[in-house]
């Protein structure tokens, strides 16, 4: 069954007085199967953000439907919105988003502290194996300035999968970090994956695209092509190249 | 061409950062303003013909200095807010290829600009109250002449040149900013990774001890000798405290919360206490700079208005009747008829009524009490006179004659010699006993009247006086040995002189009548006496209610003028502070709200968590202000016996008013500068 179920998602913007509308997206329709890892690629002015935004709840699109394990996420009223958040999505940014008051642990365990209902206990008990799976153990006391930013990115990650989320959203994860960090970062994902966290991740980096089970592919609001990940030995990142190549001529592929 | 490229881009630089610039500018002119009025005020020369404008030129010239060296911190200060908003700007003209000395350039074009507006508009602004201050002023002195006020041309100078200078040092302190600092840093200004504060332990314990030794000294004070010094102390001991306190204390309590983990690891502290870490870090010299200026508000102007309030019980304990003329060295009748006769014929001359007079004799002398005992307090000798650290009491006896208190009081008390009815003048923690020794006569005091004679005449402030009515033998007697050291001259006799008082009303009238009748009176007894006594000189001690209350006027009046006056513009500051501290504050947490936000905290939990931070990092200052003040009541009271105010309950209700009024004012100044923090971190919301 869909973790994941997007039908005809449409997202328009008015300027203020109404004058120009602008069509972010114009008919998004895809679904995200459990254990499954989905890479969205796509230029910027894509659409990407606006459909990542609409799937963390952080805005609401104009017509269409979003469903998280069947149940239509706008029937949540907007004071669960926070909650529903918290309990089903993870969330891991290009630009990391820890808070710089925090040492690493307590931003990881910032989500179960909001959540309230864990003693302090049980949260250790939690982040442990978690920053031990992600090699950031023995980072855990020290402050986000004193740490690289691979490092800091394996944090944000640990903040997003210590709830247990339904889905990791991940935007642009390697976006900010270099090419050494960003392998070890996207075997990190595709680690965590296999072991049944189900990843959406939006990126313009094929070489973080390759790392998927399936590539989608997002021009001027709608989703015009997807890859799948074949049998052993079948080269991803090269058809990725391909489809870019041959399905935008005017543009080449981004470079890792 | 380029030159006019930096003059648009700083004209620009001005507009841009709109949060920034313009309320330094405000603050400024609003300086400017100030301290133009005081230096108008205390270099005019249209005073100097107004009685007691001696006595307030000098308060407003202390008033000046302290207004000076307060907009020299100010300015510099809250300068600093503004090159550190403007850092990033700098970072991308230079990386636009602008060198450092062009950035100075755009810097010292900005300066110029704002330092000629703002002089300007200052000294213009302050013409215009100059006029309103002065009449503000002169009521104060209750004076009845009306001169022109001329503005000192020394004001304009001093107030550019001051001005002047403050914006150079500031021009010069950022120029060494952006010189060393590396491009990179400059363009990432404001997002540098924090570092967790230490806890400095040694720092908070050393607060502690000079905050507990302040309050301690306060608290402890029983005599009015040793306030005044030990007031300065204490206040010293609580500023060092205060900034220690908030600087260390602060995080280590907060560090100690963040350990206790079930404390710690709840929703609603969680991030509450991990923000103030750094906030409390970022911000402990503002917030005790703010408290210390709350403080220095408070306690000035409550001192300064119950003293104004109270000048009126001040004077009707110090005088009976208006004016009183005292004639010392007096030896027989004929000259107290003299002295009676050539006042009479003044008053009549200058048509000044003299109305129930009433003429007695005394005799001053001073003593000295240790333990219970008396010393004589010897004239010849000054360094014997105990000083102020003697744990002695020097008490001044005015000594009364019984015939005169019977004659003027109607009451009939037979007095025995050495027996005596005692009035105590100013009451502290001292208390004369009922039998004592005086220069060898063994007083016994046989009654003690609240107020039963009707004159008293006392115009020093605040030593301790006793009035004690005696047999004429006695008072004669005393008069003689407390002069029995002194190597009489020939023609400079004491020991056997007195005081002959001469006390009528005149009824209500200005000050510079009353002050040409005393001067006329002081000309004509000393031709008269000098006349009819060549070698018998006398000497004329002269009051008048309404001369008195204009000295009180000049003093207190102008003490409070002073006050209220740098109440105003420590209240400037402070706001200025709150202000910026608010603005700054925004933008550094619209970064970490907005991920908050991302991470799962809802809209009401963030504006819970804003809240209490800044409502605590707000109200902290004003509690402990609010704690200082208490705290200073005491010592406070006893300073303010040195000034003869003596009304306790006054000065309390006065400090509880200030404190309210100034804790409303607070919180508005809070609330408006929070918009602008909240329309910083979520310009959605709210």
């Amino acid at each position: 069954m869909a973790v994941l179920d997007v039908r005809n998602l449409k997202k328009t913007y008015t300027t203020r007085f109404g004058t120009n509308r602008v069509e972010a997206l114009r008919d998004v329709t895809f679904s995200v199967d459990a254990r499954e890892f989905v890479a969205i690629m796509g230029e910027s002015g894509s659409g990407k953000t606006t459909l990542l935004n609409i799937l963390a709840a952080l805005d609401k699109p104009t017509s269409g439907q979003v469903l998280l394990d069947g149940k239509p996420m706008a029937d949540i009223p907007d004071g669960d919105l926070a909650k529903f958040r918290r309990e089903n999505l993870g969330f891991v940014f290009q630009e990391f988003n820890l808070l710089d008051t925090f040492s690493i642990r307590d931003n990881i365990l910032l989500p179960l502290v909001l959540a309230g209902n864990a003693t302090p206990q049980e949260m250790e008990q939690r982040v442990r194996p978690l920053a031990e799976r992600l090699g950031i153990l023995d980072l855990l006391d020290k402050f986000p300035y004193e740490v690289s930013g691979g490092e800091k990115q394996r944090a944000a990650i640990a903040r997003a999968l210590i709830p247990g989320p339904r889905l990791l959203l991940a935007d642009e994860p390697t976006g900010a970090l270099d090419s050494r960090a960003s392998d070890s970062l996207l075997s990190l994902l595709t680690e965590v994956n296999r072991q049944g966290q189900t990843i959406l991740m939006v990126t313009h980096s094929l070489k973080a695209a390759s790392h998927a089970g399936r590539v989608l592919f997002i021009k001027d609001g709608v989703i015009f092509h997807q890859l799948y990940r074949e049998e052993e030995g079948a080269n991803l990142y090269q058809r990725i190249a391909d489809t870019l190549t041959a399905l935008s001529p005017a543009q080449t592929g981004d470079t890792p | 061409m380029k030159r006019g490229l930096f003059g648009r881009l700083a004209v620009q630089g001005i507009f841009r950062n709109r949060r920034a610039t313009p309320p330094y500018m405000l603050s400024c002119t609003g300086i400017v303003m100030m301290a133009f009025l005081m230096q108008v005020l205390a270099g005019t020369d249209s005073l100097t013909e107004v009685y007691g404008a001696r006595t307030l030129r000098r308060t407003l010239e202390f008033g000046t200095v302290i207004i000076q060296i307060f907009a020299v911190i100010t300015l510099f200060y809250t300068h600093s807010f503004v090159v550190k908003q403007r850092t990033k700007e700098f970072g991308v003209f230079y990386v636009l290829g602008l060198e450092k000395k062009h950035i100075a350039r755009i810097m010292a074009w900005e300066t110029i600009l704002i330092m000629l507006v703002t002089t300007a508009l200052g000294i213009g602004l302050g013409v215009v109250f100059s006029k309103l201050m002065y009449l503000i002023l002169l009521r104060l002195l209750g004076t009845g002449l009306m001169p022109q006020l001329h503005l000192p041309t020394r004001a304009f100078v001093q107030t550019i040149l001051l001005f002047g200078v403050i914006h150079t040092l500031t021009l010069l302190n950022s120029v060494r900013q952006v010189a060393t600092s590396r491009p990179v840093d400059m363009l990432r200004s404001g997002n540098v990774g924090e570092k967790d504060p230490p806890a400095r332990v040694w720092l908070a314990i050393i607060g502690t001890i000079c905050l507990l030794g302040g309050y301690a000294l306060s608290l402890t004070t029983h005599d009015m000798t040793s306030a005044a010094y030990r007031f300065f102390l204490a206040v010293l001991l609580v500023i060092l405290g205060t900034y220690a306190l908030f600087l260390a204390g602060s995080v280590s309590i907060l560090k100690g919360l963040r350990r206790n983990k079930r404390f710690y690891y709840h929703s609603r502290h969680f991030h509450v206490v991990a923000g103030l870490i750094h906030r409390m870090k970022r911000n402990a010299t503002g917030l005790a700079s703010i408290c210390i200026l709350s403080t220095m508000v408070l306690v000035m102007i409550s001192a300064t208005a119950s003293m104004f309030i109270g000048k009126e019980g001040a004077l009707r304990r110090q005088l009976g009747r208006e004016a009183v003329f005292t004639l010392i060295y007096t030896q027989d009748e004929a000259q107290e008829n003299l002295a009676i006769q050539t006042i009479r014929d003044v008053a009549t001359e200058q048509g000044i009524p003299v109305n129930n007079p009433i003429t007695y004799r005394t005799q001053e002398v001073w003593a000295t009490f240790d333990e219970g005992m008396t010393r004589s307090y010897p004239l010849g000798d000054s360094s014997l006179y105990p000083d102020d650290s003697d744990p002695a009491f020097n008490v001044q006896f005015t000594l009364a004659d019984a015939e005169d208190f019977t004659r003027l009081t109607g009451r009939t008390q037979a007095l025995a010699s050495g027996e005596a009815l005692a009035v105590p003048v100013s009451a502290q923690d001292f208390e004369l006993p009922d039998t004592f020794p005086l220069f060898g006569l063994n007083v016994h005091v046989v009654e003690w009247l609240n107020s039963a004679w009707p004159v008293q005449h006392f115009t020093a402030y605040g030593s301790l006086r006793m009035l004690l009515v005696m047999p004429q033998e006695d008072t004669r007697a005393l008069h003689r040995a407390f002069y029995a050291d002194v190597q009489e001259l020939p023609n400079q006799p004491v020991r056997d002189t007195y005081r002959f008082n001469y006390v009528f009303d005149t009824g209500d009238m200005d000050t510079e009548t009353v002050y040409a009748f005393t001067q006329a009176v002081q000309s004509r007894i000393a031709h008269a006496f000098q006349a009819a006594y060549p070698d018998r000189p006398v000497a004329l001690s002269m009051d008048h209610l309404v001369l008195t209350k204009a000295d009180f006027n000049a003093v207190y009046g102008g003490l409070l003028f002073v006050a209220v006056f740098l109440g105003l513009v420590f209240i400037m500051a402070m706001v200025l502070i709150i202000y910026y501290k608010q603005v700054s504050e925004g933008y550094e947490d619209q970064q970490r709200f907005a991920i908050l936000r991302q991470v799962g905290m809802s809209d009401q939990e963030i504006r819970r968590s804003i809240r209490s931070q800044v409502v605590l990092v707000f109200l902290l200052p004003l509690a402990v202000a609010g704690l200082h003040t208490l705290m200073a009541f005491n010592i406070v009271h006893y300073v303010l016996y040195i000034m003869a105010l003596q009304d306790t309950y006054l000065y309390a209700w006065t400090s509880i008013g200030t404190f309210l009024v100034f804790a409303v004012f607070y919180l508005l100044v809070y609330m408006k500068t929070a918009q602008s923090y909240y329309k910083i971190v979520r310009p959605d919301v709210s």
